[in-house]
Formats: structure tokens, C-alpha cells, sequence
């Protein structure tokens, strides 16, 4: 009876063990939504939103508000604007991405100093942005040279392999998809996973605010690579490049809550 | 500056008679006073020490936190519902900021 007591026990252990491998993280971070909606009733993000929205309305040195900037769809038009970027603008005659449309709209319109910017107010900002375009489809074009030459740019640098490591982009995102080197599988980048739209996020495990940018940052990091600066080119190209390959993909929310 | 402050209530629209819960976060770093920057020297503490509820003007409770809470902290208080009513969170801190988030009761 001893004996099988102790099998009995070995195979309930066993069972547990497999039961909480098979935790898919994206489930769990549904999971930890819940429980911090149902203890404290308020996400980080909505702290984050509604710092956001006081920044939008705040006014720069030139007395005027972010409602005075053009985030593609108009002055002030805000609904559905984040899904539609990055795009090429007229004004400054380049390709933007949200962070980078929101320093040129501090910098122009508000008449703020690029070293007064702090990045911790464009990414509040920017969760506000992100958070009118909720339920939108994600749709971005190719239709200025500028925006093609930028889109070429960006899936060169997604497949290519480079560092000492000799890795790039593709190495997980493509060839590894489903692999894992920490808790999370490899992300499909282009494809199921449309990863496009999970950022800007709030990431629960370590307290973290992100957009899109930190987050290429932060794989060029892993993989043993410099960083590219933020706003700068090669990121806002490999941007161009995932939210094309993402059209079509419907925000479910933004920003989001991740792992 | 400011302490931004949210407040709810859970559940939303609670009956009359019902408990609920009222509950508010705040961003605020909570700094105790014990943390070391990254040059060594001590950050000066600053954190929320006063939590104030008011039910249409009138306090109805009061919480004195210490230095040992987290950054952006949530706090919460149980209440009756009987009358519909607002009710006003005020924070304020060892520095001497000051934030205010109000949320309507209203009974199912």
C-alpha cells in the first residue's frame, strides 16, 4: 500500500509539473489583468493615460497645447491616428512613427527644447495617443517614395544577420518562432502573433512602460548588438516594416498589458 | 506638483445597503527615505503619509501610511452604500504635495 501511495504521488507531482509548463504567458497576462482589476479596479495604464492626457493638454513655452498638432488625420484628431502610423508627413518631410511625431509636435508647435524632453513624457503621451485607437485596424501605407525607400530599409535590416553573434531580427522572429530562450516563445512578428500591436505596453513583471521603440531597442540589446539611439532611423525603418506586415491586424488594446 | 489620483468603486453601482469598496491609486514614488541613488548617496524621503476620505464634505475616514509603501500605491476602504452622494480622496505628502480624485456614488 506504501508503495503505491508514493507512486500515486509521483504521478500527481508529475501532472502538476506538466499542468503549469503548458501555461501559455499570454493567457496569464489576461490572467494578472483580472486579478489587478479585480483587487485594485484600476490598471498602471490608466495612471499612465490620464498623465498623458494632462501632458497633451499642457501648454509648451509657445502657449499652445498638443491639440494644435497634426498626428496624420488632422489638428487634434486623435481616434484611430496611432493605428495609421508611422507615415511620411508633409511638414517636416520625413517618416514618422508616434514617438517621434509627438517630440516634432513638442519641438515645432509647442516650442519646447529638444534636451527639455523628457522620454518618460513622450511615452505618457504616447500611451494616451495609443489609447483612442483601441478597436481600430491597424493600416499603413506605402504610398510616398519616402515611405517605400524607409519600408526596403526596414526588411533589410529585419533579415539581415550581423554582430558577433551573427544574428538579426529573423533569426527569431522568423526561422525560432515558437522557440523559446526565456518564458516567452519567440514572437510570429509577421505573422499570427501581430506583435505590431502589442506595444505600447505596460509590462506587469517589472514595472515597465513601453512603445514599440524600446522594445527594438531592447532586442538589438539581447542579441548582443548596439543600440540604435530612440527616434532614430533604423528603428523607425524595422516600425514601418512590422506595422505593414501587420495591416489589417484590429488593436484589441492599446496600450497593452503584457508580460 | 500634483499627486494624479483615480478613485472607484467595486461594484460600480452598488445597491443600497451593500458593502463596496472604494478604491484610489496614485502615482507618487513613495520614496522612503532609505534607497541609495546611483552615486551612493541617500534620496531624500517623500512619500504619502495622509489619505483622506470625504463623503460630500464630510470625512468618513482617514489612513496615515508610513515610508514602507509601495511606488504608486492603491488604497482602499470599505463603506455602506445608503445615500447617493460624491465622494473626494485627498492625498498629501511628506513634501507637502497635495492630490484630490473624486468619484460619484450612485445606487443601483
Amino acid at each position: 500500500m506504501g508503495k503505491g501511495w508514493q507512486v500515486g504521488l509521483m504521478f500527481l507531482l508529475l501532472g502538476i509539473g506538466l499542468a503549469q509548463g503548458e501555461v501559455d504567458p499570454r493567457e496569464e497576462a489576461k490572467r494578472q489583468r483580472e486579478l489587478l482589476l479585480q483587487t485594485a479596479g484600476i490598471l498602471p495604464t490608466e495612471l499612465i493615460v490620464a498623465q498623458g492626457e494632462e501632458l497633451f493638454n499642457r501648454k509648451g513655452p509657445s502657449g499652445r497645447t498638443m491639440a494644435e498638432c497634426d498626428f496624420g488625420l488632422g489638428k487634434g484628431v486623435l481616434e484611430g491616428a496611432a493605428a495609421r502610423l508611422p507615415r511620411y508627413f508633409l511638414d517636416t518631410g520625413k517618416v514618422e512613427d508616434l514617438d517621434s511625431r509627438i517630440l516634432t509636435c513638442m519641438t515645432r508647435v509647442q516650442g519646447f527644447k529638444p534636451e527639455q524632453i523628457r522620454r518618460s513624457e513622450v511615452v505618457a503621451i504616447a500611451f494616451y495617443i495609443a489609447s483612442k485607437s483601441t478597436g481600430h485596424k491597424i493600416q499603413v501605407r506605402l504610398l510616398f517614395p519616402q515611405e517605400r525607400e524607409l519600408y526596403a530599409l526596414g526588411e533589410k535590416l529585419f533579415y539581415a544577420r550581423t554582430g558577433q553573434r551573427d544574428v538579426g531580427c529573423a533569426t527569431c522572429h522568423v526561422t525560432y518562432v515558437g522557440r523559446r530562450a526565456g518564458v516567452l516563445r519567440y514572437a510570429d512578428v509577421l505573422g499570427k502573433d501581430k506583435s505590431w500591436t502589442n506595444w505600447p505596453a505596460y509590462r506587469y513583471s517589472n514595472d515597465q512602460t513601453w512603445t514599440m521603440q524600446d522594445r527594438i531597442r531592447a532586442c538589438y540589446g539581447n542579441i548582443g548588438h548596439p543600440q540604435p539611439n530612440l527616434y532614430s532611423l533604423p528603428i523607425l525603418a524595422l516600425q514601418l516594416f512590422m506595422a505593414y506586415n501587420n495591416n489589417g491586424a484590429v488593436v484589441e488594446e492599446w496600450p497593452a498589458f503584457v508580460r | 506638483m500634483a499627486i494624479r489620483v483615480i478613485v472607484r468603486l467595486t461594484p460600480a453601482k452598488p445597491k443600497a445597503g451593500e458593502e463596496f469598496r472604494l478604491q484610489a491609486v496614485a502615482q507618487h514614488p513613495n520614496e522612503p527615505g532609505t534607497r541609495r541613488d546611483e552615486r551612493g548617496n541617500l534620496i531624500p524621503a517623500k512619500y504619502i503619509n495622509l489619505v483622506e476620505v470625504y463623503f460630500e464634505g464630510e470625512k468618513v475616514a482617514e489612513a496615515r501610511p508610513g515610508p514602507s509603501t509601495s511606488a504608486n500605491p492603491l488604497y482602499g476602504f470599505k463603506f455602506k452604500a445608503e445615500k447617493p452622494g460624491t465622494f473626494t480622496v485627498k492625498l498629501k505628502d511628506t513634501g507637502g504635495d497635495t492630490g484630490e480624485g473624486t468619484v460619484k456614488l450612485e445606487l443601483a
